[in-house]
């Protein structure tokens, strides 16, 4: 019973599919279809556009998160989705229509070309093409190469932290917005009541944190080649591809935050689109960042604290994107990744982007429904509510750790069988390897007074980072040639760590219940 | 549907356009198995394509090809075996995948989504656009 039905469909999917040439759209009911966007509606090239500009205004309308005068940062990487974004942010803020945008956009581009093994002058070709891409959008720009984040001695220790400076500047976007209206109403008093002048003041000082000021006007030189040098060491110490990945993705948000902090933008607008959320999600499970979903595919953000991530084109297939940019010439710069012509198993990422893919063109709405999954995850009750106490993050990914939970935990467990199976191979396997090493790899805080207080180590590092992070930095072997402010940062978060353990007995015991 | 003027029979040649470098004219010659045939006796297709997917093409973003007649008519089926014969020159499993493109790779015609046009079985014209377009991170 159930084949014959299956077969009907099919037949019938396949008569729908052949009668499709010479449709017309479905919208306007006048004009021949020029695509068709989800399992079957055909849309003419000017409703196809009506659409699309309208889908960019409803999502952030609906969302309310960008305040009017409020500065906002485009990630852009040349690619089509960021193209679109900035496309459509610069017709928003043109347009006289009624739901025009109305904040204060800045485009940043981040060079990540070293670490995909482009020579310089590759590197530069595709940075000019992409300076003569931004400065027809008449927004201001930066372009930054990854490996300024070497560079940082001076930085962000702080982009690891929530909200920690600039919390004055910040402060009107972080009240809890109940209603957005008043929300809108505070930040704009608040702006008003700084004055002109204090603003400025604030840039000023955050001037004073040196975010290279050239940048901010349109030159680009060419970074140190020891820093390029170092970046790709660590590259190319990481063993698998989809750890490389991970930590590009981390060090890119590093220094996205930071440019952000440093330019005073509380927004930052990334472009992924749903396939990509879609891919991601699947990715992001298999590689045991679970508990972070709904901040890596939501809609907004917020795990760095004073800037906000919001993702106003996640509501865009990819076909949608390459169809817009296409018909209605949006240029894109297409720079190699990592990822470029790697075989189809090469990485998780890439696997899953694969699988989703593939689904997809058998099954039309494998995405939305993937997608669909991810908008209704929300970071629990329980963790939301700590939100607001000081919490441990993760070194790389800046999300609350997962890895300080009990003694019956799957993490536990996996932590266990980890130590077991590693036991005899460790002879030989590392010449740091130390009785320390295990019981600080256990995830709970141990005695590291003794053991971690030196030069840093894989070991020290891995204690704080989420599982996740913990399972990629194991495929990186030189964690010393690691950002100075990561490295600085765990050997802080390891002193303070020691001295609490040395404190320990004089502190009233606030639920520590593990140690 | 215009008849195109035979330039030399049989003989195709595909160039940059952008920056004019002629890339291959030379060599493949394809003697029509009959040029007096009713059937379409030249096509001229431009596949373009963007998102990374021209690297497999020796970094060549538009084609400007001549099919070899052939005595029915070129449909897309045809043009990808064609394409995966004669203008791919690596890794042909990521452009193509069984009788199709790999999924993630968008087909336009003319601009035009080939889903609407009847994808596989559509029949090439004259002068036909046609641009492959990869969905895929990184190409």
């Amino acid at each position: 019973m159930c084949e014959v039905l299956e077969e009907e469909q099919l037949d019938w999917g396949r008569e729908e599919k052949s009668d499709r040439s010479g449709q017309t759209c479905m919208k306007c009911k006048e004009s021949s279809a020029v695509l068709i966007i989800r399992v079957g509606d055909a849309f003419c090239k000017s409703c196809f556009k009506e659409y699309f500009v309208h889908k960019f205004r409803a999502m952030l309308g609906k969302n309310r998160v960008v305040y009017p005068g409020e500065k906002v940062l485009l990630a852009y990487s040349g690619g089509p989705s960021s193209s679109a974004l900035i496309q459509q942010v610069q017709e928003g803020l043109g347009r006289d229509a009624p739901k025009k945008l109305r904040f204060v956009p800045g485009v940043l581009f981040i060079d990540e070309g070293a670490v995909c093994g482009q020579s310089w002058e590759q590197r530069a070709q595709s940075v000019s093409e992409i300076q003569r891409i931004l400065q027809k959008t008449t927004f201001p720009f930066h372009i930054v190469p990854l490996e300024q984040e070497d560079d940082f001695c001076f930085v962000p220790r702080s982009s690891l932290y929530r909200s920690q400076f600039c919390s004055r500047f910040f402060q009107g976007t972080l009240a809890p917005a109940e209603n957005y209206k008043q929300a809108v109403n505070s930040f704009l008093g608040q702006r008003r009541a700084h004055g002109v002048e204090e603003l400025s003041g604030t840039a000023d000082e955050l001037a004073e944190l040196r975010v290279t000021g050239d940048e901010c006007s349109n030159t680009y030189s060419r970074p140190p080649p020891e820093t390029t040098a170092a970046l790709t060491d660590i590259f190319n110490s990481a063993k698998t591809l989809t750890a490389k990945v991970e930590l590009l993705q981390s060090l890119r948000n590093h220094l996205l935050l930071h440019v952000a902090r440093t330019c005073a933008y509380p927004k930052v607008m990334s472009g992924e689109s749903c396939t990509r959320l879609a891919a991601r999600l699947l990715a992001n499970i298999s590689l045991g960042r679970g508990a972070f979903l709904a901040l890596d595919t939501g809609f907004s953000d917020d795990r760095s604290g004073n800037v906000v991530i919001v993702r106003p084109m996640r509501e865009y297939s990819l076909k949608e994107i390459s169809f817009y940019n296409r018909l209605f010439q949006v240029p894109s710069v297409f720079i190699p990744t990592m990822e470029t012509k790697a075989p189809e198993n090469s990485s998780l990422q890439h696997l899953s982007e694969c699988f989703i893919t593939k689904l997809q063109a058998e099954f039309p709405s494998t995405v939305s429904t993937v997608y669909r999954t991810s908008e209704k995850l929300n970071i629990s009750r329980a963790e939301a509510a700590a939100e607001n106490v000081e919490q441990e993050r993760c070194l790389m990914c800046m999300c609350s750790l997962d890895t300080r939970v009990g003694d019956a935990s799957a993490f536990s467990a996996t932590q266990i069988s980890q130590n077991l199976s590693q036991k005899k191979p460790k002879s030989n396997a590392k010449p740091t390897g130390d009785p320390e090493k295990q019981c600080c790899s256990s995830g709970q805080s141990c005695d590291l007074s003794t053991s971690c207080s030196g030069s840093p180590r894989t070991q020290d590092f891995t204690s704080f980072l989420c599982y996740s992070c913990r399972v990629t930095m194991k495929d990186v072997t030189s964690v010393s040639a690691f950002p100075p402010y990561i490295l600085q940062e765990a050997e802080h978060r390891s002193r303070r760590l020691a001295m609490r353990t040395e404190i320990q007995e004089f502190l009233l015991d606030e639920g520590c219940g593990d140690t | 549907m215009r008849a195109l003027p035979v330039l030399e029979a049989g003989h195709f040649r595909w160039r940059e356009q952008d920056g004019g470098a002629h890339v291959c004219a030379a060599g493949v010659r394809v003697i029509p198995e009959n040029p007096d045939s009713v059937h379409t006796t030249h096509l001229v297709t431009i596949p373009v394509r963007q998102g990374g997917a021209e690297l497999l093409f020796q970094g060549i973003k538009r084609h400007h090809v001549t099919l070899p007649t052939r005595p029915d008519p070129w449909d897309i089926r045809l043009l990808l075996v064609w394409i995966k014969e004669n203008l791919l020159k690596e890794r042909p499993e990521l452009f193509i995948q069984g009788d199709t493109v790999r999924p993630g790779i968008l087909v336009l015609v003319n601009d035009a989504d080939w889903e609407l046009m009847g994808e596989l079985d559509y029949k090439i014209q004259d002068q036909d656009n046609i641009i492959f377009i990869s969905t895929l991170h990184g190409g």
